[in-house]
């Protein structure tokens, strides 16, 4: 059985007149299996950033059903989403969404504390994860005395240290240079590898080609997607760029 | 261009308009009241206190003004930055700015005065109605006061001014687009600093605590309210974040939902939290002070008058240089006779008749020894010495006492006298300590340290005269008696009773001085005077707690805005409503009730010197005067709790 499946989902945004709605999504319908990492392009407009509300239990559909390890999003009560997002999601936003009053180990702990999670257990998790990341040295800074990179790495870690069943990612790199942009896909790849789940919203090729699957979505519907293989980046890459020169008839601008 | 901006920027502005709006209101109301008749004829401390006002005014002002003028500029520093990288020099950015500030301060000022004046003859129209005092308050307005409003807010306007274009000048353009965003870095702390609040702090209290008579009370009261207000400013910035970074050390506790969002945000903006609170604390205070002691003075009105009028009439006999003790008990029986005549002649019966003789000395006292002191002022503070005839003590008093050639009675106030003889006026005697006196010539009655002197017989009282008039040239000590009586008259007929025997003391044709003051034609006069304080206490308690309200109010408003993004993140990354709330309630209610407790402490401690100047005035139970202190605070803390109820509510539907 897939981890997350998307059955049908339809979102209508009625205006506050009530008069003619919006329809951002129309009909969306995948499924992602453990283990897998996803990447979903679009232009500005398509419905991403909807979906991903979606599947982060910010929004709910108007139609369909998302079923998160069999377990119907819809089904969880008011009070429980706070909890569930928690516990089962790991966030990592464009502008990063750190807290200017936390180090970066607060910020890291953060979802932890929010968990009552004891603290010699929070002490024994953030040590190992920050290390991998390379932020180990950084931890008692504030955000805004380091980089990007370094910021969405700390972000990187307050997703993961919950040990969530997916990473829902909305335009990670958006905010990076290239450098730091290769350099936070590759702990993506690496994440992914460990066995992390990743849904991953983007517009840059350069970042769908490091995913294992990359669903194309317009006008509010999945319309192509295709699969890496064993190809390697730069070959799926250009996959990716084929595909939407084909199906859309232009080119995509994107930040190499 | 400047109005565009300000136009554009209106959100920002208008706050910020209208926080100097009421600065300035505020100024112009507290400084037309140094020109009221009543503050500059009442009482020559008065115009004291009041000049001490409108100093923490302007100080307070000008703390307030920058605190909302930084506020505005970090939010700005963005569109600055633009500015200059649009290719604006900073000479051009820096005229924009100079015009900005010339319109908003023009129009604080202008409408700040006008709104000053308004709020200042309307309130005094309302109080004059509520209060229904015997003399109305009469508001005055001078153009001395709005000149000093305006010259003084142009200057604070103009460091603001000052202050914007030197932000300007040395920043580079990219540092200033990121103003906004940029964090406020984690303030320092110092323990230094909070050990001077800390000293300052307590030097303030101590000095409250270890005044002894009246007169240095006032005199030093000013520096006493200095050092409290530096100690409390200085242990807010300095002493908050200490406190609260000892509390993030402990992990235990900070690693907790509640504690870690409340703690962090709070040290996140201490800096500004701390001068807020501060203000917010000293506002209060003053509110309870002015309040309180006008409420005592007003209340107590009646023991006032029964301290200074011990009976319904009161006569003062003054004896000419050379008249002895016996000459003055013949022309006291004479002047009796008179009253006492021209009293069965009204058909009124006198009753309580009693009165006594006395000569009274300044001076000092050395070891065993009395000295004369022969200028009035500088150095140590005077004993007051009083000299009874033991005959004048034992009628006035009910006792039959007898007392040897050389023997003294003694009764001290505010000193101890411990030898057991004392030397005055060239002889030394042995003296006794007296336990208990009537109340009317009991030495607390006096303001400030007291002898009495019970002496056996006048003689001896008249040679201590003679011997000071031969030894000083400045000073020559005469007798003087009081009479008091009162009398069956009715209370209607009271007043024309002291206007009878006032006439009579007018035209006695006799050889002494007479003054004459009766308790119930005084009465009136002492109502309208603290009434006139009443008034000016709730005026300026009025005025102070608008003030607070507004920075209460302004602070969380803006900070709200702040705090929403920060919480809008937290939620996303799982944080539920339920944390959210407890969270920033306990943010908010430790905002609060850390200026009405330090309020409540500060007034606790002000309370000795406060009765001591208040004996100034009369007012010598201390009953009184907790009871109306605690009443104050309490309905203030019932004030604040509404204005705390209102803004947290705002507060947390900007929130969420």
């Amino acid at each position: 059985m897939a981890l997350l499946e998307v059955n049908q989902v339809k979102k209508v945004y009625t205006s506050r007149l009530g008069t003619k709605g919006t329809e951002a999504l129309s009909n969306v319908d995948f499924s992602v299996e453990k283990g897998e990492f996803v990447a979903v392009m679009g232009e500005s407009g398509s419905g991403k950033t909807t979906l991903l509300n979606i599947l982060s239990t910010l929004d709910t559909p108007t139609e369909g059903e998302v079923r998160l390890d069999g377990q119907p999003l819809s089904a969880i009560k008011d009070k429980a989403v706070s909890r569930f997002r928690r516990e089962q999601l790991g966030f990592v936003f464009q502008d990063f969404n750190l807290l200017d009053n936390f180090t970066l180990k607060d910020n890291i702990l953060l979802p932890l504390v929010l968990a009552r999670t004891p603290i010699e257990e929070m002490e024994k998790r953030v040590g190992p994860l920050a290390k991998s990341l390379g932020i180990d040295g950084l931890l008692n800074k504030y955000p805004y005395e380091v980089s990007g990179g370094q910021k969405q790495r700390a972000a990187v870690a307050r997703a993961l240290i919950t040990q969530p069943k997916i990473i829902l990612a909305d335009e990670p790199t958006g905010a990076l240079d290239s450098k730091s942009s290769q350099n936070l896909l590759e702990i993506f790849s690496a994440v992914h590898r460990a066995g992390q789940t990743i849904v991953m919203v983007t517009h840059s090729t350069r970042a769908a080609s490091y995913s294992g699957r990359v669903l194309f979505i317009r006008d509010g519907r999945v319309y192509h997607e295709i699969y890496r293989g064993d190809q390697t980046p730069n070959q799926f890459m250009e996959k990716i760029t084929q595909s939407l020169l084909v199906s859309s008839g232009r080119g995509e601008q994107d930040e190499k | 261009m400047a109005w565009r901006n300000i136009q554009s920027n209106r959100q920002l502005y208008y706050p910020y308009i209208a926080s100097s709006v009421i600065a300035v209101a505020m100024f112009m109301v507290m400084a037309s009241l140094l020109t009221n008749d009543f503050v500059r004829e009442r009482s020559s401390t008065l115009p004291q206190l009041f000049g001490m006002g409108v100093f923490v005014i302007a100080l307070f002002s000008l703390v307030f003004i920058f605190y909302a003028n930084s506020f505005l500029m970090k939010r700005r520093k963005k569109e600055l930055g633009l500015y200059s990288i649009l290719g604006l020099e900073k000479k051009h950015v820096a005229r924009v700015l100079g015009m900005e500030t010339v319109l908003v301060g023009g129009f604080s000022l202008l409408a700040g005065v006008s709104i000053g004046i308004l709020f200042g003859q309307l309130s005094f129209l309302f109080l004059n109605y509520l209060l229904q005092l015997p003399v109305a308050m009469e508001y005055s307005l001078s153009w001395g006061s709005a000149g000093m409003t305006a010259v003084l807010f142009a200057g604070i306007f103009f460091l603001t001014m000052i202050y914007n274009i030197a932000q300007i000048t040395f920043a580079n353009p990219i540092r200033l687009l990121k103003g906004a965003r940029e964090g406020e870095k984690e303030p320092k702390s110092s323990p230094i600093l909070m050990l001077i609040g800390l000293v300052s702090l307590g030097a303030g209290y101590a000095m409250s605590l270890t005044i002894e008579d009246p007169i240095s009370a006032i005199t030093q009261f000013f520096t006493a309210v200095l050092l409290v207000v530096i100690g409390t400013y200085l242990l807010f910035t300095a002493g908050s974040v200490i406190v609260l970074k000892a509390l993030k050390k402990n992990k235990r506790f900070y690693y907790q939902p509640g504690p870690f969002i409340s703690v962090s945000g709070m040290l996140y903006r201490m800096k500004q939290h701390a001068v807020g609170l501060a203000n917010i604390s000293i506002l209060s205070v003053m509110v309870i002070i002015a309040v309180s002691t006008t409420v005592t003075l007003f209340v107590g009105t009646e023991e006032t008058l029964e301290n200074r009028f011990p009976e319904e009439n009161n006569v003062t006999l003054f004896a000419p240089d050379e008249m002895t003790g016996e000459e003055l008990k013949a022309n006291a029986g004479e002047l009796y006779g008179k009253i006492s005549d021209r009293t069965a002649d009204a058909g009124i019966q006198m009753k309580n008749q009693t009165g006594y003789r006395y000569v009274s000395l300044v001076g000092n006292l050395e070891g065993s020894q009395f000295k004369l002191r022969e200028m009035g002022y500088g150095g140590e503070m005077p004993l007051m010495t009083l000299l009874i005839p033991l005959e004048d003590y034992n009628q006035a008093a009910g006792e039959s006492l007898s007392l040897k050639e050389n023997e003294l009675l003694v009764r001290a106030a505010g000193i101890d006298y411990e030898p057991d003889s004392l030397t005055i006026g060239g002889n030394t005697f042995d003296v006794t300590e007296l336990e208990e006196m009537p109340y009317f010539m009991d030495a607390n009655v006096y303001l400030v340290d007291t002898l009495i002197l019970i002496a056996p017989d006048s003689q001896t009282i008249d040679e201590i005269v003679a011997h000071y008039q031969q030894q000083s040239e400045t000073i020559n000590p005469y007798w003087k008696a009081e009479l008091f009586w009162a009398s069956d008259a009715t209370e209607g007929e009271t007043i024309a009773y002291a206007d009878m025997i006032e006439d009579l003391s007018d035209n006695h044709g006799m050889e002494i001085g007479i003054e004459y003051e009766s308790r119930d034609a005084s009465r009136q006069v002492w109502y309208s005077i603290n009434g006139g304080f009443l008034f000016l206490g709730i005026f300026l308690g009025g005025l102070f707690t608008i003030g607070a309200m507004l920075i209460t109010y302004f602070k969380q408003v803006s900070e709200g805005y702040d705090d929403r993004e920060r919480v809008q993140i937290m939620q996303k990354v799982g944080l539920d409503k339920e944390t959210t709330r407890q969270a920033t309630r306990s943010q908010i209610v430790w905002m609060f009730s850390m200026p009405i407790l330090t309020a409540a402490l500060h007034t606790a401690f002000a309370f000795p010197i406060i009765q001591k100047m208040l004996v100034l005035f009369g007012i010598t139970s201390k009953g009184l005067l907790i009871a109306c202190t605690v009443g104050v605070v309490l309905a203030f803390a019932f004030v604040y709790w509404v204005i705390y109820r209102i803004t947290s509510k705002v507060y947390l539907n900007i929130v969420e």
